[in-house]
Protein backbone atom coordinates (compact mmCIF):
# COMPACT_ATOMS: atom_id res chain seq x y z
CA UNK A 1 0.00 0.00 0.00
CA UNK A 2 1.33 2.99 -0.52
CA UNK A 3 2.22 6.17 1.32
CA UNK A 4 -0.82 7.98 -0.05
CA UNK A 5 -3.68 5.84 0.29
CA UNK A 6 -2.45 4.77 3.64
CA UNK A 7 -2.44 8.39 4.50
CA UNK A 8 -5.91 8.67 2.83
CA UNK A 9 -7.40 6.32 4.63
CA UNK A 10 -6.38 7.23 7.88
CA UNK A 11 -7.61 10.35 7.32
CA UNK A 12 -10.95 8.77 6.67
CA UNK A 13 -11.06 6.83 9.34
CA UNK A 14 -10.31 9.73 11.92
CA UNK A 15 -12.29 12.05 10.47
CA UNK A 16 -14.83 9.06 10.41
CA UNK A 17 -14.01 8.78 14.11
CA UNK A 18 -14.34 12.89 14.68
CA UNK A 19 -17.82 13.33 12.97
CA UNK A 20 -19.17 10.50 15.43
CA UNK A 21 -17.46 12.15 18.53
CA UNK A 22 -19.08 15.74 16.89
CA UNK A 23 -22.13 14.19 17.21
CA UNK A 24 -22.27 12.93 20.60
CA UNK A 25 -21.11 16.20 22.20
CA UNK A 26 -23.60 18.04 20.28
CA UNK A 27 -26.33 15.96 21.26
CA UNK A 28 -25.28 16.46 24.92
CA UNK A 29 -25.06 19.66 24.95
CA UNK A 30 -27.34 20.64 27.59
CA UNK A 31 -29.08 23.72 26.66
CA UNK A 32 -31.40 24.44 29.74
CA UNK A 33 -33.19 26.61 27.39
CA UNK A 34 -36.39 26.35 25.02
CA UNK A 35 -35.85 29.46 23.06
CA UNK A 36 -34.46 28.25 19.03
CA UNK A 37 -32.21 30.94 18.66
CA UNK A 38 -30.66 30.23 22.28
CA UNK A 39 -30.41 26.62 21.61
CA UNK A 40 -28.67 27.05 18.49
CA UNK A 41 -26.28 29.72 19.78
CA UNK A 42 -25.24 27.01 21.95
CA UNK A 43 -24.85 24.32 19.47
CA UNK A 44 -22.81 26.24 17.47
CA UNK A 45 -20.53 27.57 19.97
CA UNK A 46 -20.24 24.17 20.94
CA UNK A 47 -19.44 23.22 17.27
CA UNK A 48 -16.75 25.86 17.08
CA UNK A 49 -14.20 23.92 18.82
CA UNK A 50 -15.51 20.56 16.97
CA UNK A 51 -14.40 21.86 13.53
CA UNK A 52 -11.22 24.31 14.83
CA UNK A 53 -13.65 27.15 13.71
CA UNK A 54 -13.20 30.67 15.00
CA UNK A 55 -16.59 32.03 13.35
CA UNK A 56 -20.10 30.68 12.74
CA UNK A 57 -23.04 32.19 11.28
CA UNK A 58 -26.23 30.72 10.80
CA UNK A 59 -28.63 31.86 8.52
CA UNK A 60 -32.77 31.12 8.40
CA UNK A 61 -35.62 32.99 6.84
CA UNK A 62 -36.17 34.72 10.60
CA UNK A 63 -32.39 35.99 10.31
CA UNK A 64 -28.98 35.59 11.01
CA UNK A 65 -27.28 34.36 14.10
CA UNK A 66 -23.14 34.69 14.33
CA UNK A 67 -21.23 33.54 17.02
CA UNK A 68 -16.91 33.42 17.60
CA UNK A 69 -14.78 36.39 15.43
CA UNK A 70 -12.54 36.23 12.82
CA UNK A 71 -14.72 35.75 10.13
CA UNK A 72 -13.50 37.13 6.88
CA UNK A 73 -15.36 40.19 5.15
CA UNK A 74 -18.97 39.64 3.60
CA UNK A 75 -18.73 35.85 4.89
CA UNK A 76 -22.48 36.31 7.04
CA UNK A 77 -23.80 37.82 3.53
CA UNK A 78 -22.26 34.51 1.92
CA UNK A 79 -23.83 32.34 3.94
CA UNK A 80 -27.49 34.39 3.80
CA UNK A 81 -27.20 34.16 0.12
CA UNK A 82 -26.39 29.86 0.36
CA UNK A 83 -29.80 29.40 2.13
CA UNK A 84 -32.28 28.40 0.04
CA UNK A 85 -29.61 27.81 -3.07
CA UNK A 86 -29.92 24.13 -3.33
CA UNK A 87 -26.49 23.39 -3.27
CA UNK A 88 -26.09 19.21 -2.90
CA UNK A 89 -22.16 20.19 -1.73
CA UNK A 90 -21.13 22.19 0.67
CA UNK A 91 -18.88 24.93 -0.60
CA UNK A 92 -15.44 26.33 0.27
CA UNK A 93 -15.45 30.12 0.53
CA UNK A 94 -12.65 32.37 1.20
CA UNK A 95 -9.73 30.60 -0.35
CA UNK A 96 -10.56 27.61 1.42
CA UNK A 97 -10.46 28.95 5.00
CA UNK A 98 -14.75 29.26 5.16
CA UNK A 99 -17.13 26.49 4.72
CA UNK A 100 -21.05 27.00 3.95
CA UNK A 101 -23.63 24.20 3.80
CA UNK A 102 -27.31 24.72 2.62
CA UNK A 103 -30.59 23.32 2.92
CA UNK A 104 -33.21 24.10 0.44
CA UNK A 105 -36.59 23.04 1.18
CA UNK A 106 -39.99 24.59 3.43
CA UNK A 107 -37.53 26.22 5.59
CA UNK A 108 -34.45 26.89 3.72
CA UNK A 109 -31.08 27.39 6.37
CA UNK A 110 -27.45 27.51 5.83
CA UNK A 111 -24.34 27.02 8.20
CA UNK A 112 -21.19 28.66 7.58
CA UNK A 113 -18.10 28.49 9.51
CA UNK A 114 -14.47 30.28 9.47
CA UNK A 115 -11.19 30.17 10.41
CA UNK A 116 -8.86 33.60 10.71
CA UNK A 117 -5.66 31.28 10.25
CA UNK A 118 -4.64 28.06 9.65
CA UNK A 119 -5.43 25.28 7.82
CA UNK A 120 -8.15 25.04 4.87
CA UNK A 121 -11.06 22.91 5.78
CA UNK A 122 -10.77 19.10 4.86
CA UNK A 123 -13.41 17.37 3.33
CA UNK A 124 -13.80 15.75 6.91
CA UNK A 125 -14.43 18.90 8.09
CA UNK A 126 -17.08 19.69 5.59
CA UNK A 127 -18.66 16.14 6.59
CA UNK A 128 -18.50 17.26 10.25
CA UNK A 129 -19.85 21.03 9.17
CA UNK A 130 -22.94 18.93 7.33
CA UNK A 131 -23.38 16.76 10.41
CA UNK A 132 -23.28 20.13 13.04
CA UNK A 133 -25.87 21.07 10.86
CA UNK A 134 -28.32 18.40 10.61
CA UNK A 135 -28.01 17.86 14.90
CA UNK A 136 -28.44 21.87 14.96
CA UNK A 137 -31.79 21.61 13.25
CA UNK A 138 -33.04 18.69 15.14
CA UNK A 139 -32.73 20.14 18.24
CA UNK A 140 -34.33 23.68 17.66
CA UNK A 141 -37.09 21.40 16.55
CA UNK A 142 -37.13 19.72 19.95
CA UNK A 143 -36.97 22.80 21.70
CA UNK A 144 -39.45 24.33 19.64
CA UNK A 145 -42.19 21.20 20.17
CA UNK A 146 -41.40 21.19 23.89
CA UNK A 147 -42.59 24.86 24.21
CA UNK A 148 -45.23 24.21 22.49
CA UNK A 149 -46.64 21.35 24.87
CA UNK A 150 -45.72 23.71 27.59
CA UNK A 151 -48.05 26.20 26.25
CA UNK A 152 -50.93 23.51 25.56
CA UNK A 153 -50.67 22.21 29.19
CA UNK A 154 -50.67 25.70 30.66
CA UNK A 155 -53.97 26.31 28.22
CA UNK A 156 -55.54 23.07 30.07
CA UNK A 157 -54.77 23.86 33.30
CA UNK A 158 -56.19 27.42 33.01
CA UNK A 159 -59.28 25.58 30.96
CA UNK A 160 -59.97 23.50 33.68
CA UNK A 161 -59.71 25.90 36.97
CA UNK A 162 -61.96 28.30 35.10
CA UNK A 163 -64.04 25.02 34.62
CA UNK A 164 -64.11 24.34 38.13
CA UNK A 165 -64.80 28.16 38.89
CA UNK A 166 -67.80 28.51 37.02
CA UNK A 167 -69.17 25.45 38.21
CA UNK A 168 -69.25 26.61 41.56
CA UNK A 169 -71.85 29.09 41.28
CA UNK A 170 -74.04 26.26 41.54
CA UNK A 171 -75.33 24.95 45.13
CA UNK A 172 -73.66 22.28 47.23
CA UNK A 173 -77.19 21.63 48.69
CA UNK A 174 -80.79 23.18 49.05
CA UNK A 175 -81.61 25.07 51.59
CA UNK A 176 -83.45 23.59 54.45
CA UNK A 177 -86.79 25.60 55.38
CA UNK A 178 -89.70 23.92 57.64
CA UNK A 179 -92.37 23.35 55.37
CA UNK A 180 -90.74 22.46 52.05
CA UNK A 181 -89.07 19.54 50.79
CA UNK A 182 -86.11 20.06 47.88
CA UNK A 183 -83.82 18.06 45.76
CA UNK A 184 -81.46 19.43 43.68
CA UNK A 185 -78.89 18.33 41.29
CA UNK A 186 -76.48 19.48 38.14
CA UNK A 187 -74.99 17.23 35.89
CA UNK A 188 -72.83 19.22 33.36
CA UNK A 189 -71.82 16.77 30.86
CA UNK A 190 -67.72 18.11 30.68
CA UNK A 191 -65.98 19.74 32.95
CA UNK A 192 -68.29 23.10 32.70
CA UNK A 193 -71.57 23.84 31.51
CA UNK A 194 -74.46 26.46 30.61
CA UNK A 195 -77.48 24.34 33.14
CA UNK A 196 -77.71 25.86 36.16
CA UNK A 197 -79.80 25.90 39.67
CA UNK A 198 -80.29 28.73 42.20
CA UNK A 199 -82.71 29.30 45.37
CA UNK A 200 -82.82 32.04 47.65
CA UNK A 201 -85.01 32.51 51.01
CA UNK A 202 -86.64 35.94 51.85
CA UNK A 203 -89.03 36.37 54.41
CA UNK A 204 -89.56 32.87 54.94
CA UNK A 205 -90.73 32.33 51.35
CA UNK A 206 -88.46 29.88 49.19
CA UNK A 207 -87.33 31.37 45.56
CA UNK A 208 -86.08 29.11 43.43
CA UNK A 209 -84.68 28.39 39.70
CA UNK A 210 -83.46 26.20 36.72
CA UNK A 211 -82.41 26.75 33.79
CA UNK A 212 -79.99 26.53 30.44
CA UNK A 213 -77.82 28.75 28.44
CA UNK A 214 -77.61 27.74 24.45
CA UNK A 215 -74.39 26.15 23.70
CA UNK A 216 -71.90 24.04 25.75
CA UNK A 217 -68.75 23.97 28.05
CA UNK A 218 -66.80 26.91 28.90
CA UNK A 219 -68.61 29.91 27.44
CA UNK A 220 -72.29 28.54 28.30
CA UNK A 221 -70.67 28.10 31.74
CA UNK A 222 -69.32 31.75 32.02
CA UNK A 223 -72.72 33.52 30.62
CA UNK A 224 -74.33 30.99 33.30
CA UNK A 225 -72.45 32.73 36.15
CA UNK A 226 -73.29 35.60 35.00
CA UNK A 227 -77.01 35.00 34.89
CA UNK A 228 -76.98 33.32 38.05
CA UNK A 229 -75.99 36.53 39.25
CA UNK A 230 -78.78 38.28 37.80
CA UNK A 231 -81.32 35.80 39.09
CA UNK A 232 -79.86 36.01 42.60
CA UNK A 233 -80.15 39.84 42.24
CA UNK A 234 -83.92 39.47 41.26
CA UNK A 235 -85.04 36.83 43.75
CA UNK A 236 -83.83 39.81 46.23
CA UNK A 237 -85.69 42.73 44.98
CA UNK A 238 -88.96 41.22 43.17
CA UNK A 239 -92.33 40.13 44.82
CA UNK A 240 -93.63 38.71 41.72
CA UNK A 241 -91.30 35.91 39.36
CA UNK A 242 -93.00 37.89 36.43
CA UNK A 243 -91.16 41.30 37.54
CA UNK A 244 -88.04 38.89 38.86
CA UNK A 245 -88.17 37.75 34.99
CA UNK A 246 -88.18 41.65 34.00
CA UNK A 247 -85.65 42.61 36.06
CA UNK A 248 -83.34 39.52 34.81
CA UNK A 249 -83.95 40.39 31.13
CA UNK A 250 -83.18 44.23 31.69
CA UNK A 251 -80.12 43.38 33.45
CA UNK A 252 -79.28 40.58 30.68
CA UNK A 253 -80.76 41.06 27.80
CA UNK A 254 -78.35 43.46 25.91
CA UNK A 255 -75.30 41.04 26.67
CA UNK A 256 -77.05 37.77 25.59
CA UNK A 257 -78.31 39.68 22.20
CA UNK A 258 -74.44 40.91 21.90
CA UNK A 259 -73.30 37.39 22.82
CA UNK A 260 -76.04 35.66 20.06
CA UNK A 261 -76.82 33.13 22.98
CA UNK A 262 -80.21 32.55 24.91
CA UNK A 263 -81.14 31.18 28.38
CA UNK A 264 -84.01 29.36 28.90
CA UNK A 265 -85.65 29.77 32.93
CA UNK A 266 -88.09 28.58 34.80
CA UNK A 267 -88.37 30.80 38.58
CA UNK A 268 -90.45 29.67 40.93
CA UNK A 269 -91.86 31.76 44.48
CA UNK A 270 -93.29 29.23 47.59
CA UNK A 271 -94.14 30.07 50.74
CA UNK A 272 -94.96 26.98 52.70
CA UNK A 273 -98.18 26.54 53.95
CA UNK A 274 -99.73 28.65 51.25
CA UNK A 275 -100.92 26.27 49.53
CA UNK A 276 -99.93 27.37 45.93
CA UNK A 277 -96.63 28.64 44.19
CA UNK A 278 -96.16 30.88 41.64
CA UNK A 279 -94.44 30.15 38.35
CA UNK A 280 -92.65 32.02 35.57
CA UNK A 281 -91.55 30.12 32.75
CA UNK A 282 -89.39 31.36 29.92
CA UNK A 283 -89.05 28.93 27.55
CA UNK A 284 -87.61 26.52 29.85
CA UNK A 285 -89.04 22.77 29.81
CA UNK A 286 -89.59 20.11 31.63
CA UNK A 287 -91.33 22.13 33.99
CA UNK A 288 -94.68 19.58 35.28
CA UNK A 289 -96.67 20.05 38.44
CA UNK A 290 -97.63 16.56 39.44
CA UNK A 291 -100.62 17.41 41.99
CA UNK A 292 -103.11 14.08 43.20
CA UNK A 293 -102.72 11.51 40.44
CA UNK A 294 -102.29 13.79 37.14
CA UNK A 295 -98.88 15.81 35.68
CA UNK A 296 -99.51 18.64 34.05
CA UNK A 297 -96.79 21.02 31.88
CA UNK A 298 -96.20 24.47 32.76
CA UNK A 299 -95.52 25.86 29.35
CA UNK A 300 -93.53 28.82 28.79
CA UNK A 301 -95.30 32.37 28.79
CA UNK A 302 -92.41 34.12 26.57
CA UNK A 303 -89.09 32.39 24.76
CA UNK A 304 -86.28 32.10 26.20
CA UNK A 305 -84.62 35.42 27.88
CA UNK A 306 -82.21 37.00 25.30
CA UNK A 307 -84.37 36.44 22.22
CA UNK A 308 -86.67 39.11 22.72
CA UNK A 309 -87.48 41.82 25.68
CA UNK A 310 -89.56 40.09 28.46
CA UNK A 311 -92.29 42.30 28.28
CA UNK A 312 -94.75 39.87 28.07
CA UNK A 313 -93.73 37.46 31.30
CA UNK A 314 -96.99 35.92 33.31
CA UNK A 315 -96.73 34.64 36.76
CA UNK A 316 -98.53 31.38 36.89
CA UNK A 317 -100.45 30.41 39.96
CA UNK A 318 -100.11 26.62 40.60
CA UNK A 319 -102.10 25.05 42.93
CA UNK A 320 -99.68 23.15 45.76
CA UNK A 321 -101.80 20.88 48.09
CA UNK A 322 -99.99 18.70 50.27
CA UNK A 323 -97.96 15.47 48.71
CA UNK A 324 -97.78 17.94 45.41
CA UNK A 325 -94.50 18.32 43.86
CA UNK A 326 -92.77 20.93 41.01
CA UNK A 327 -90.59 19.60 39.14
CA UNK A 328 -87.67 21.83 36.93
CA UNK A 329 -85.59 19.65 34.68
CA UNK A 330 -83.55 19.90 31.63
CA UNK A 331 -83.48 18.94 28.28
CA UNK A 332 -80.52 16.93 28.91
CA UNK A 333 -82.61 14.55 31.12
CA UNK A 334 -85.78 14.40 28.20
CA UNK A 335 -83.79 13.98 24.99
CA UNK A 336 -80.90 11.74 26.18
CA UNK A 337 -80.22 9.21 23.23
CA UNK A 338 -79.79 5.35 24.19
CA UNK A 339 -77.67 3.29 22.35
CA UNK A 340 -80.30 2.52 19.36
CA UNK A 341 -80.57 6.35 19.15
CA UNK A 342 -84.13 6.54 20.80
CA UNK A 343 -84.78 9.75 22.95
CA UNK A 344 -85.56 9.00 26.88
CA UNK A 345 -88.73 11.47 25.87
CA UNK A 346 -91.28 14.22 27.78
CA UNK A 347 -93.60 10.77 27.65
CA UNK A 348 -91.48 8.83 29.32
CA UNK A 349 -90.07 11.51 31.74
CA UNK A 350 -93.64 12.90 33.01
CA UNK A 351 -94.76 9.01 33.40
CA UNK A 352 -91.69 8.69 35.28
CA UNK A 353 -92.30 11.40 37.60
CA UNK A 354 -96.08 10.55 38.15
CA UNK A 355 -95.35 7.10 39.19
CA UNK A 356 -92.83 8.25 41.44
CA UNK A 357 -95.03 11.19 42.75
CA UNK A 358 -95.19 9.23 46.88
CA UNK A 359 -91.47 8.51 46.82
CA UNK A 360 -89.36 11.03 49.18
CA UNK A 361 -87.89 13.46 46.93
CA UNK A 362 -84.30 12.48 47.39
CA UNK A 363 -85.59 9.16 46.52
CA UNK A 364 -87.61 10.63 43.63
CA UNK A 365 -84.70 12.55 42.01
CA UNK A 366 -81.88 9.84 42.48
CA UNK A 367 -84.19 7.42 40.69
CA UNK A 368 -85.31 9.82 37.84
CA UNK A 369 -81.32 10.42 37.02
CA UNK A 370 -80.61 6.71 37.45
CA UNK A 371 -83.68 6.85 34.75
CA UNK A 372 -81.85 8.55 32.71
CA UNK A 373 -78.55 7.32 33.17
CA UNK A 374 -79.71 3.00 32.48
CA UNK A 375 -81.14 4.78 29.07
CA UNK A 376 -77.93 6.10 28.03
CA UNK A 377 -76.86 2.68 28.84
CA UNK A 378 -73.18 3.55 28.47
CA UNK A 379 -73.93 6.79 25.94
CA UNK A 380 -72.29 9.62 26.52
CA UNK A 381 -74.23 12.27 28.28
CA UNK A 382 -75.35 14.38 25.47
CA UNK A 383 -75.85 17.49 27.69
CA UNK A 384 -76.08 19.09 31.01
CA UNK A 385 -78.41 17.24 33.34
CA UNK A 386 -80.58 19.27 35.61
CA UNK A 387 -83.17 18.30 38.43
CA UNK A 388 -84.75 20.28 41.07
CA UNK A 389 -88.01 19.02 43.23
CA UNK A 390 -90.18 21.18 45.18
CA UNK A 391 -93.13 19.32 47.47
CA UNK A 392 -95.40 20.34 50.06
CA UNK A 393 -94.94 18.24 52.86
CA UNK A 394 -98.38 15.39 53.02
CA UNK B 1 -76.19 18.87 7.02
CA UNK B 2 -77.39 19.53 3.54
CA UNK B 3 -77.65 23.52 2.53
CA UNK B 4 -79.62 24.64 -0.71
CA UNK B 5 -80.80 27.71 -0.88
CA UNK B 6 -83.08 29.13 -4.21
CA UNK B 7 -83.24 32.84 -4.59
CA UNK B 8 -85.83 35.04 -6.23
CA UNK B 9 -84.50 38.71 -6.32
CA UNK B 10 -85.20 39.31 -2.51
CA UNK B 11 -86.50 35.91 -1.78
CA UNK B 12 -84.57 33.39 -0.33
CA UNK B 13 -85.30 29.86 0.11
CA UNK B 14 -83.09 27.55 2.17
CA UNK B 15 -83.46 24.25 2.46
CA UNK B 16 -81.46 22.25 5.32
CA UNK B 17 -81.80 18.61 5.83
CA UNK B 18 -79.82 16.48 8.53
CA UNK B 19 -78.57 17.38 11.80
CA UNK B 20 -78.46 21.15 12.70
CA UNK B 21 -75.74 21.39 15.71
CA UNK B 22 -73.16 23.46 16.92
CA UNK B 23 -70.92 21.67 14.29
CA UNK B 24 -72.64 23.07 11.46
CA UNK B 25 -73.32 26.96 13.01
CA UNK B 26 -70.48 27.83 10.54
CA UNK B 27 -71.63 26.28 6.99
CA UNK B 28 -74.88 27.80 7.83
CA UNK B 29 -73.34 31.38 8.68
CA UNK B 30 -71.86 31.02 5.30
CA UNK B 31 -74.46 30.88 3.58
CA UNK B 32 -77.32 32.71 5.02
CA UNK B 33 -75.08 35.90 6.36
CA UNK B 34 -74.93 36.91 2.98
CA UNK B 35 -78.78 36.49 2.47
CA UNK B 36 -79.81 38.45 5.30
CA UNK B 37 -77.18 41.12 4.99
CA UNK B 38 -79.15 42.05 1.85
CA UNK B 39 -81.48 45.43 2.45
CA UNK B 40 -85.06 43.91 2.80
CA UNK B 41 -84.58 40.79 1.71
CA UNK B 42 -86.96 38.18 3.12
CA UNK B 43 -85.18 34.49 3.89
CA UNK B 44 -87.67 31.66 4.56
CA UNK B 45 -85.46 28.70 5.99
CA UNK B 46 -87.21 24.89 4.84
CA UNK B 47 -86.60 22.76 8.06
CA UNK B 48 -88.88 19.56 7.19
CA UNK B 49 -86.01 17.33 6.31
CA UNK B 50 -83.71 18.29 9.88
CA UNK B 51 -83.99 15.45 12.44
CA UNK B 52 -82.24 16.85 15.21
CA UNK B 53 -81.59 20.69 16.00
CA UNK B 54 -79.90 21.51 19.55
CA UNK B 55 -79.79 24.66 21.57
CA UNK B 56 -76.77 26.45 19.09
CA UNK B 57 -78.94 26.16 16.35
CA UNK B 58 -82.02 27.68 17.47
CA UNK B 59 -79.69 30.45 18.85
CA UNK B 60 -78.15 30.76 15.39
CA UNK B 61 -81.61 31.14 13.86
CA UNK B 62 -82.80 33.63 16.49
CA UNK B 63 -79.64 35.97 15.18
CA UNK B 64 -79.84 35.30 11.70
CA UNK B 65 -83.41 36.62 12.63
CA UNK B 66 -82.42 39.72 14.20
CA UNK B 67 -79.65 40.43 11.60
CA UNK B 68 -82.61 40.03 8.39
CA UNK B 69 -84.60 42.52 11.15
CA UNK B 70 -82.18 44.62 11.22
CA UNK B 71 -81.31 45.00 7.84
CA UNK B 72 -85.21 45.97 6.82
CA UNK B 73 -86.07 42.28 6.12
CA UNK B 74 -87.16 39.59 7.76
CA UNK B 75 -86.37 35.40 8.35
CA UNK B 76 -88.82 32.45 9.54
CA UNK B 77 -89.12 29.19 9.53
CA UNK B 78 -91.73 27.84 7.22
CA UNK B 79 -92.09 23.67 7.29
CA UNK B 80 -90.62 21.81 10.19
CA UNK B 81 -90.01 18.26 11.11
CA UNK B 82 -91.84 16.83 14.24
CA UNK B 83 -88.74 16.90 16.15
CA UNK B 84 -88.33 20.63 15.34
CA UNK B 85 -91.74 21.70 16.26
CA UNK B 86 -91.94 20.08 19.28
CA UNK B 87 -88.87 21.87 20.15
CA UNK B 88 -89.91 25.22 18.74
CA UNK B 89 -93.31 25.14 20.78
CA UNK B 90 -91.73 23.73 24.06
CA UNK B 91 -89.63 26.99 23.93
CA UNK B 92 -91.87 29.78 22.51
CA UNK B 93 -89.48 29.83 19.50
CA UNK B 94 -92.56 29.10 17.39
CA UNK B 95 -94.19 32.81 18.14
CA UNK B 96 -90.72 34.46 17.62
CA UNK B 97 -89.57 32.59 14.58
CA UNK B 98 -92.66 30.35 12.64
CA UNK B 99 -95.13 32.61 10.64
CA UNK B 100 -98.35 32.35 12.48
CA UNK B 101 -99.97 31.14 9.61
CA UNK B 102 -97.57 27.96 9.97
CA UNK B 103 -97.84 27.68 13.78
CA UNK B 104 -100.07 25.06 14.74
CA UNK B 105 -100.95 26.57 17.98
CA UNK B 106 -103.62 29.42 17.71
Amino acid sequence: MTDRLTDALAEALVSAQDRLHALQSLLHVHTGSLDPADVMRQVLAEALGLTASDAAVFAEPGGILAVGDGAPAGFAARVAAAAGEDAARPTCTAGGCGVVVSLAGPEPVALGFARSGGPAYSTGDVQLVEAVLAVARRLRELARLHREEIRRATIEQEHRLASVLAQAVLPAAPPLLPGVELFARSEPAALAGGDFITFAVRGGELRFAAGDVSGKGLPAAIVMTRTVGAIRAAFLTCDDPAAAMRAIDSELYDHLDQAGVFVTTALGFYAPGDGVVRLCNAGHSPVLSVTGGTAVPVPPSIPPVGVNRAAGARTVAVPMPPGATVILGSDGLTEQPGPGGELFGYDRFTRCCLSGRDQPVRRLGERLLELVRAHAAGTAQADDRTLVLVRAPG
Amino acid sequence: MRVRTDSTGERHLVELAGRFDAHEIERFRLVVDPLVGDRGATVTVDLADVVFIDSSALAELVRARKSARAAGGDLTITRMSTPVRVILELTALDTVLVAEADRSRP
